[in-house]
């Protein structure tokens, strides 16, 4: 089968944007300007502005010249780009293959989905009527190749429209090539000088440069020309990079009205996980990463993505693990469709385990669910198995495993006293020491004055050079007991030396 | 004065269909009955008195510290979960606050890395929804033994909350929280726990060193539904023996008189 691409002009993005953001009079004509040597030119020119006779390119005294009554804002490329992006993102429910294409354009592959809309030419009216009502003028065209309905969306005839009815200009099928024929070649995408250098060889239509022997061409105009010619007519491969990359698993939900009520999404969403599941559980895979995208009728998309710690299937746990990510879902006006992925997936046995492990693994499951949901709202890293670290030096001993990773039944050694809190931060005290390499006497933490009754120590621990800054000090460590028995884990910042000021710090608490 | 040999049956009849009353109270109140099950402790004198005889599962539960920071109530924390997590041969939870909880000081109390995950959660909703979420999880058949969460504070609604959670999952939810926060809940047991002036080490020969011996607790069981209110000064003599009451209290325990008396002892 061959492929179909959808090729979407919109011609007067940057004021469209700039209408469709407001703040600017709707009857007025609308030129955006830019700066050019000092000059000021109209870039974009909406509806209005063009019916007065104004165009691209026109400085903007002579646009003031002839319509006194228009309105001029500065042109925002990067707001414009945007814009683009976020429309080829919308364009995902058509198809998850869309991608901009140029500053004004999107490439949509519809191979193989244009049924879900009724044919391709349905598909196209749906897509231009769903542009205008957000009031984006477009033009679009079918072909075998992007290319082609490139050259047709852009240079064919037709008329732009804003949300009318026009045929929009579908090419049969393996007729690409005589369609884009009668074009100008101003449709093969080709900069501007190639365009000029053509049609003062008198090559103005695209069909005169196909006649002519493809030798003498790429000597003359490049190697360049060659390549558009054949993509437009499908002897080059031209791949569409999707924004996203496309999953391979997906399901996918259209709405007769749109919905927005937190039950109607979760029923959907239940509906969509039912329909991925089975297809996972007939390939034999599980979600290890998931992504439900949402598009509403106002043409905002939004996304809602969850991980796994191992693949899963079954619905009602990733259901669990979604609900909680669509709190706070703005539905806008509704959502019309919403499309369901698998953007990772893993093997995963078939489930059926045996009667006696059943109730284990049902247990590890549920673990490994509750700590994915958990690790969801707290962030990653969060919800963590400690894990025994050779290092010696306190706060690199505990080392952070997944939630689901196999205990292991190593543990830390018992000969050395170790704190059940241990300080993030050593905080500084105010330690009275009289006798050097012994633990102070009395010392004052969080306003509190501690006499120690009892102490354990010193235990030197040294930096670890390899992993610290050279040459720093070794702590050492005292074990103490207050007179009340609160028991804390203090160190002196280096061994005891006549010349500086002891510093001490705290660090752990015992039990 | 009525003669006990014509008024025995009767008193019988009575005191049974009493016990058969609180037995129905209690599986009400969501105390258990005769269903309830418990972790022991360990140590007999603390049992005796708990409903259950020891540790409810299914249950909320209180430990508090006192204001001035130390690891008293972090190290009975550790304990109990890690009786908790060896009757059930099954992991705990603990929900932190800040990042300061240090496995390996705990390992010494029982909680051995194999037997603890940790969830760090800053904010204090998300605790609090952490610990309901994982409370309701062993419904699923999670495997959690018990759940642990730092919360300062919390009214009454949300400790109901809880509660019904935890009887919903079956684990033991505890919350750590500091004394002077402590307000009104519906938590079966509040503990509170404070450090003590310990044992020198290697007293038993009869010389005294210098140096930081066995950690010596200073427990009370402030409120026990189902039970009655306690006081001990036990003594951690680590994990191979557990929990024993300090040797000055060990001869008034054996006497049958609690150090401490309370006031729902001095009715009974």
């Amino acid at each position: 089968m061959s492929r179909r691409i959808l090729a979407l002009w919109l011609p007067s993005l940057p004021t469209d944007r700039v209408h469709r953001q407001g703040g600017v009079e709707g009857g007025r004509p609308l030129v955006t300007v830019t700066g050019d040597r000092g000059r000021r030119i109209v870039t974009g020119v909406d509806d209005a502005a063009a019916a007065a006779g104004l165009f691209p390119g026109m400085p903007l005294a002579d646009a003031r010249a002839l319509e006194p009554g228009m309105q001029a804002v500065p042109a925002d490329p990067e707001a414009d780009s945007r814009a683009l992006r976020d429309l080829a993102c919308w364009c995902g429910r058509y198809t998850p293959w869309a991608a901009p294409h140029g500053g004004d354009g999107i490439l949509l592959d519809i191979t193989g989905c244009a049924h879900l809309f009724g044919g391709e030419a349905d598909l196209a009216r749906d897509l231009s009527a769903r542009l205008g009502r957000l009031g984006f003028l477009s033009r679009l065209a079918v072909a075998d190749t992007a290319g082609a309905a490139w050259a047709i969306a852009r240079v064919g005839s037709g008329h732009g429209w804003r949300g009318g009815a026009l045929e929009a200009a579908v090419i049969t099928p393996g007729r690409s090539r005589e369609a884009i024929a009668p074009l100008p070649v101003a449709g093969l995408r080709l900069d501007a000088a190639t365009v000029a250098a053509l049609e003062r060889a008198g090559l103005s239509r695209i069909g005169d440069v196909q006649a002519l022997p493809r030798g003498p061409l790429a000597t003359r105009f490049g190697r360049r020309l060659l390549q558009r010619l054949d993509q437009a007519s499908g002897a080059e491969a031209e791949a569409i990079s999707p924004l996203k990359p496309v999953a391979r698993y997906r399901a996918r939900l259209a709405f007769a009205e749109p919905i927005g009520r937190t039950e109607d999404v979760e029923a959907a969403l239940d509906r969509l996980l039912g329909l991925l599941c089975r297809d996972l559980e007939q390939a034999g895979l599980g979600v290890r990463r998931a992504e439900l995208t949402l598009y509403r009728v106002d043409g905002a998309v939004a996304r809602r993505s969850i991980g796994t710690s191992v693949p899963m299937r079954q619905p009602a746990g990733l259901f669990r693990l979604f609900r909680d990510r669509l709190e706070g879902l703005d539905a806008g006006f509704g959502i019309e469709v919403a499309v369901l992925s698998a953007d990772a997936v893993e093997p995963m046995a078939p489930s059926q385990p045996a009667l006696d492990q059943a109730a284990a693994e049902r247990g590890g499951r549920a673990l490994a669910e509750l700590a994915d949901r958990l690790a969801l709202r707290l962030g990653q890293g969060a919800v963590f198995r400690p894990a025994v670290r050779e290092s010696h030096w306190p706060d690199r001993a505990v080392a952070r495993q997944a939630a689901v990773a196999a205990p292991s039944a190593e543990t830390w050694p018992a000969d050395t006293p170790r704190p059940l809190r241990l300080l993030a931060q050593p905080q500084p005290i105010e330690a009275m020491a009289p006798v050097p390499d012994d633990p102070p006497i009395l010392f004052r933490w969080q306003g509190r004055h501690h006499r120690v009754a009892r102490a354990d120590g010193p235990e030197r621990i040294a930096h670890e050079w390899w992993q610290d800054a050279p040459r720093r000090p070794a702590r050492d460590y005292y074990h103490v007991e207050d007179a009340d028995g609160r028991r804390f884990w203090l160190y002196r910042d280096g061994p005891y030396d006549p010349e500086r000021p002891c510093r001490w710090y705290l660090h752990g608490l015992f039990a | 004065m009525i003669t006990p040999a014509f008024h025995t049956p009767r008193a019988d009849q009575k005191r049974a269909a009493l016990a058969a009353l609180k037995a129905h109270v209690r599986a009400l109140e969501g105390i258990g009955g005769a269903g309830v099950r418990a972790v022991p402790t360990g140590l007999a004198a603390i049992d005796r008195g708990l409903p259950g005889g020891g540790l409810m599962l299914g249950a909320l539960h209180e430990i508090l510290r006192p204001a001035a920071r130390d690891g008293a109530a972090d190290g009975f924390a550790a304990f109990l979960l890690a009786r908790a997590a060896e009757a059930a041969d099954a992991p705990v939870l603990w929900i932190t606050e800040s990042c300061d909880l240090y496995p390996p000081g705990l390992a010494a109390f029982g909680l051995t890395p194999d037997r603890l995950i940790i969830a760090h959660a800053p904010r204090r909703v998300d605790r609090l929804w952490a610990l309901e979420e994982a409370a309701r999880a062993a419904e699923a058949g999670t495997a959690l033994a018990a759940v642990l969460a730092e919360v300062p504070q919390l009214d009454l609604v949300a400790s109901r909350r809880l509660h019904l959670a935890a009887e919903a999952g079956g684990a033991a939810v505890l919350l750590l929280r500091p004394a002077e926060s402590a307000g009104t809940s519906v938590a079966v047991t509040r503990w509170q726990v404070a450090a003590e002036p310990g044992l020198p080490p290697a007293i038993a020969s009869g010389t005294v060193e210098p140096g930081v011996g066995r950690p010596r607790w200073r427990l009370e069981l402030l409120r026990c539904r189902g039970g009655r209110p306690d006081a001990w000064t036990v003594d951690w003599l680590g994990t191979a023996t557990g929990l024993a009451l300090a040797a000055d209290q060990q001869g008034a325990a054996a006497s049958g008189r609690p150090v401490s008396s309370t006031i729902d002892a001095d009715a009974a």
